[in-house]
């Protein structure tokens, strides 16, 4: 479809009783706008501001035809969405001026703005699954609410939005998604962009569009209020595209239309039509705005500087306690897994599992999930192959209140949903200035050894470590992965992805150790497991989840071979890393070998060694042990001599055993 | 179905085999939660609490007082229900599905399987290369492979060992040849021929005994040797007591010894089966006594710190101790100690090498040689004579009196606060050394004042 005539008649003004609440929250919103643009030139605002001046009827209207206990999901351009929604103008314009009585503590700032149901996000498209996952979570709640997500045309080019547009047709979820298609994205006009019709997109997954605009606000509010009506009474998702037309610039000094352009659409513009057929009216309610922005701006003034600092205190300073492991019911570690989450389930009906071919019969890659979704029927469900969508789905979910678990069929495939990991889960609670938590789990397995080639035998773990406010856990077959789970279902208060090694699935969990030798963990959930020698070690070994048997044997073998006594450290939690007992291992010992599957550099193993030398001082004789900088192998043999392996770890003990002495 | 899980001794030092229980957290019959503290045990170098790993109800096994071996239970929990809910039959259809487990390394399955192929089916891998022990709880042993062909050698009997987890071709040796020196003491002590007057015997406390073991230890490996050196000095005591940075005597023999070992490491490590194992660290121990027993806080890598970072962590070792709050990590790890008993007016002493360490420093009082002469304090090392020799030693002590005699110059250079004579300038020390005597009066408030005795003047 062409954009709207230049040419064409403006619609005559609507101007009547009914449209006056609307025209006055309009009003506010260009009102708070503008002063935003001019708190920039005097240096009161941090970053920039997107204005949505000439747009704001699209916020008006759809929030004017929904209803408490709906929810709104945004973009950069979220001021006018918000300040329809809430009304709220202190919050909104502290927030900008990063004051502790902003919306969200001055930490999110224009973009990232969070309040009774409504959230916004500066990445475009990402925050689409994740009003999908909440819409999910209405509906499984057996609430009556409508999940809106507002876009621009320019998010037409992310991918995730038609993850998202098939899961929800195909879901039935009650989700309204409204393109507000201004015609350019940032500078760059959509006719250089955009292929093909805007509301045959969602057509083409079945979800019925509608089309209207913001030069019409009597129509545009009847267009918002028929979609909302289509999603609330049918509980299946619409497409409401609004024409309109932004008439500053995307952000500051990025304007290049050409200036006749912008005048052309600034006379058809509702609000400058209102003010020529209704000055009088326009005057009061631009007055009335004015008075409240002047007072939120003294407010914001006065308020302090936010001082909310990490989400997490300082990590523990005391020394570790160690004890003995039991493992009283030794079985396969899929077993307990799924022994583990069939417990959740059953315990909490906020556990929800979603993702790729996890429904019995078939249960899942590796059969974590078998029989679960015959045992809690609508609780467990296949997601088309879109990793993104899926964990965005569960964002949502979380946000919403439930326990989402998803299941990454191969941990290779987490790279498809990393945003949604590090701009959306990880950010929520923070940005939104403590309002909200993501409890999400993120479940997959890594590691070769199966001869799977080079996408779906990594250990790609490392690239998920240091996001703050996120957890990730390496099960291992010492520490009964069952009981993480119990754990982690227990204490869930953060996104926590789980990596379980692909071998671990069908190695028996159990406490033997090899002779002489004794298996001892940390007190507190997600433990420390150490191998320890009888008498005392002379050498530190560092590994985590599927490496633990290769450090065993070698632990083993040195001790036969050359009489050294090896402790190894195996964290189950990889971050937030605890130092404390690799620290203490190495101030006896002295002496260190790491060892990890994924590639070392810059990995795992860096950090630790980072940690260790920071605490424990200099002449610390260290070794890595990795793979080589090259993709992992499909070739049976040629993976094998690839892998790090115990006679590895063996050599570089004794080359930091010579070193030592 | 209840199960019993036992709350054992954890392993908390290297240096414990057992515990002593000194208290109950908690009473028969309680229900505790898992982390939950149950007992308190005292080991050589500390006391702490043990928390039961599971929840459940707890049933006493050992009464206090009572010594309990390391991985022995103290107590059990009494855990209601099975912990994991197994669907029916799902063990059933494993076994008929499961191949039987077979031993192979973990690379053998390397290959080759399909994506979708059901791990259920993976070979259940034995990374430990050979069966792992029948119960988990028995304990086990390892010999190393020089240790293997010397018992098979010599014909011994590997219950010899029994209570080395690992077993090292030395501990064969030594079986094999003991050492003189740790059979006579019991046998000297054991059962007087005659008893010349009534005696009762006391047992000695459980620190003294641990004390006992540590310094047999240390002096059963050893060929212990001893050489002393006197100091000159006019008041280091006194030049330290007025600085202002706190320095200490103890803390200043950490420092300079710390700095002089790195240059002799023939007295930082010990002699392990015909070879010098040196220590990579240099982590001095100094040696306290008094109401908590004798113990030996370590400062970590001495020779990187400063003297007042040293003075500092001395004083919080100190302090620690008086609260009898040091814990086994601040214990743990000596390369050196260093024992002054200069604050006990004693001339010299004859200190002894701790376990695992080839010399030990002592510091002496100062003390005049003669009335009216010059000061001395004894320095004495003793040490181990099959990694060092007495010139080495003399040496090492030369210097470190040296550096302690250019401590005191400067002490008194900077002068802060050594109070000078209002008329000559001269301090005390300076004044001492020159007359042999210092006069003294009564100032105004009634309290003692010293006089320069060369200027009658007030200092």
């Amino acid at each position: 479809m062409s954009p709207p005539e230049l040419l064409a008649p403006p619609a005559p003004t609507a101007a009547h009783a009914g449209l006056r609440p609307g025209y006055a929250r309009a009003f506010l919103i260009r009102g708070v706008e503008e002063r935003l643009l001019g708190l920039f030139a005097q240096g009161k605002l941090f970053g920039t501001v997107h204005t949505c001046i000439g747009q704001e009827w699209t916020g008006v209207a759809v929030a004017r035809a929904l209803k408490p206990g709906d929810t709104l999901f945004s973009n950069h351009r979220c001021h006018g969405h918000y300040l329809a929604w809430t009304d709220d103008v202190d919050g909104l314009v502290a927030e900008l001026m990063g004051r502790e009585t902003g919306v969200c503590r001055g930490r999110g700032g224009s973009q990232h703005l969070c309040k009774d149901g409504f959230f916004s996000n500066g990445i475009q498209g990402g925050i689409v699954p994740v009003a999908a996952g909440l819409a999910l979570g209405h509906k499984l709640a057996g609430r009556d609410a409508v999940s809106v997500v507002f876009i621009g045309d320019g998010t037409l080019g992310e991918g995730v939005l038609y993850e998202t547009l098939n899961i929800a047709s195909k879901w039935d979820l009650p989700l309204l998604v409204v393109l507000e298609n201004n015609r350019y994205a940032q500078s760059t006009s959509q006719v250089q962009t955009l292929a093909g019709d805007i509301p045959a997109r969602a057509e083409a997954f079945g979800i019925p569009a509608l089309r209207s605009g913001t030069e019409d606000p009597a129509r545009l509010l009847a267009d918002a209020e028929s979609a909302v009506a289509e999603v609330r009474t049918h509980g299946r998702p619409a497409f409401l595209e609004v024409e309109t037309y932004r008439l500053m610039a995307h952000s500051k000094g990025d304007d290049d239309r050409d200036p006749a352009e912008v005048a052309a659409y600034r006379e058809r513009d509702p609000l400058v039509r209102f003010a020529a057929d209704e000055p009088a009216a326009a005057e009061r309610m631009t007055r009335e705005a004015a008075a409240r922005i002047d007072a939120a701006v003294a407010k914001a003034d006065a308020a302090p500087w936010t001082e909310a600092g990490p989400c997490d205190g300082p990590p523990p300073a005391d020394s570790v306690r160690w004890g003995p492991t039991r493992i009283p019911e030794p079985d396969r570690a899929v077993t307990k897994i799924h022994a583990a989450l069939r417990r959740a389930m059953a315990a909490d009906e906020r556990v929800v599992v979603i993702g790729e071919d996890i429904e019995g019969p078939y249960g899942g890659a590796f059969k974590v999930t078998k029989n679960l979704s015959i045992e809690f029927p609508g609780r467990v469900r296949n997601t088309p192959i879109s990793e993104a969508a899926v964990v965005g789905i569960g964002n949502g979910l979380a946000l919403g209140g439930f326990r989402p678990v998803c299941e990454i069929m191969f941990g290779d495939f987490l790279g498809l949903a990393f945003d949604q990991i590090l701009n959306h889960a990880a950010k929520f609670r923070f940005m939104y200035g403590g309002q909200v938590s993501t409890p999400i789990v993120v479940r997959t397995p890594m590691g070769g050894r199966r001869g799977y080639g080079p996408t779906h035998s990594q250990s790609i773990e490392k690239h998920f470590l240091g996001i703050p406010d996120t957890r990730v856990l390496a099960l291992h077959g010492r520490y009964d992965p069952g009981l993480v789970y119990d754990e982690l279902f227990a204490t869930l208060d953060r996104p926590t992805l789980v990596v379980e090694n692909k071998l671990l699935y069908g190695l028996k969990v159990t406490d033997a150790a090899p002779a002489g030798f004794s298996y001892q963990h940390t007190d507190g959930p997600f433990p420390t497991t150490r191998l320890w020698p009888g008498g005392g070690p002379d050498l530190t070994v560092l590994c985590y989840g599927g490496l633990l048997p290769e450090a065993e044997a070698a632990a083993a073998s040195l001790f036969d071979e050359d009489e050294v006594a090896a402790e190894v450290i195996c964290p189950l939690q990889l971050y937030p890393f605890d130092p404390r007992p690799l620290v203490e291992s190495v101030r006896r010992t002295g002496r260190l070998v790491v060892v990890e599957e994924g590639q070392a550099f810059a990995g795992f193993g860096a950090e630790a060694i980072a940690a260790v030398v920071e605490q424990v001082g200099r002449r610390v004789a260290v070794r890595r042990v990795g793979p080589p900088a090259a993709p992992i192998p499909a070739c049976g043999p040629l993976e094998k001599a690839w892998l790090p392996t115990a006679p590895a770890v063996v050599r570089a003990a004794r080359e930091v055993m010579a070193d030592g002495r | 179905m209840a199960a019993e899980l036992p709350v054992t001794v954890p392993h908390e030092s290297v240096n414990d085999d057992s515990v002593k229980l000194v208290a109950w957290l908690v009473a028969d019959g309680e229900v505790v939660s898992a982390g939950q503290p149950v007992a308190e045990v005292e080991g050589s170098k500390a006391t702490f609490p043990v928390p039961s790993p599971h929840a459940g109800t707890v049933r006493l096994r050992a009464a206090v007082g009572d010594e309990v071996a390391v991985g022995a239970a103290l107590c059990v929990v009494v855990v209601a229900g099975g912990v994991e809910a197994k669907a029916p039959s799902k063990n059933g259809s494993h076994a008929a599905v499961s191949p039987p487990p077979v031993a192979v390394p973990v690379l053998a399955s390397g290959g080759g399987h399909p994506p979708d192929s059901d791990p259920a089916r993976a070979v259940v891998e034995n990374p430990q290369g050979g069966d792992p022990p029948p119960t988990p709880h028995q304990t086990t042993q390892r010999f190393s492979a020089a240790a293997q062909a010397l018992v098979k050698q010599h014909g011994l009997d590997a219950a010899l060992f029994r209570d080395l987890p690992l077993v090292r071709a030395a501990d064969v040796q030594a079986k094999l040849a003991p050492p003189r020196t740790t059979t006579t003491e019991p046998a000297a002590f054991a059962a007087p021929a005659k008893a010349a007057a009534a005696y009762e015997t006391v047992p000695l406390s459980r620190q003294k005994q641990t004390e006992n073991r540590y310094l047999r230890d240390g002096g059963a490996n050893v060929i212990p040797s001893q050489v002393s050196v006197l100091v000159p000095t006019g008041g280091l005591k006194d030049a330290l007591a007025a600085d202002p940075d706190g320095l200490s005597l103890t803390a200043l023999a950490v420092f300079e010894a710390g700095r002089l070992l790195a240059r002799y490491p023939e007295l930082n490590g010990f002699y392990a089966d015909r070879a010098h194992a040196r220590y990579t660290d240099i982590n001095i121990g100094f040696a306290v006594a008094g109401e908590f027993g004798l113990k030996v806080p370590v400062v970590r890598a001495a020779d990187t710190k400063s003297a007042g970072a040293i003075a500092e962590e001395v004083r919080g070792l100190l302090a620690a101790y008086a609260e009898n709050k040091l814990t086994p990590d601040q214990l743990a790890g000596g390369t050196f100690t260093v024992s002054d008993l200069s604050g006990e007016g004693i001339f010299a002493l004859n200190p002894l090498i701790v376990k695992g360490q080839a010399a030990i420093l002592g510091v002496g009082a100062e003390a005049r040689l003669a009335p009216g002469g010059g000061a001395v304090f004894s320095l004495t090392l003793s040490f181990d004579h099959q990694l060092a020799d007495g010139l080495l030693a003399a040496r090492f002590l030369a210097e470190l009196g040296e550096r302690l005699r250019h401590h005191e110059s400067s002490l008194r250079r900077r002068g802060a606060g050594a109070p000078r004579c209002e008329k000559c300038g001269r301090t005390v020390g300076e004044v001492r050394a020159l007359t042999g005597h210092l006069m003294q009066t009564v100032n105004d408030d009634g309290d003692p004042a010293r006089v320069c005795s060369l200027c009658v003047a007030g200092f």
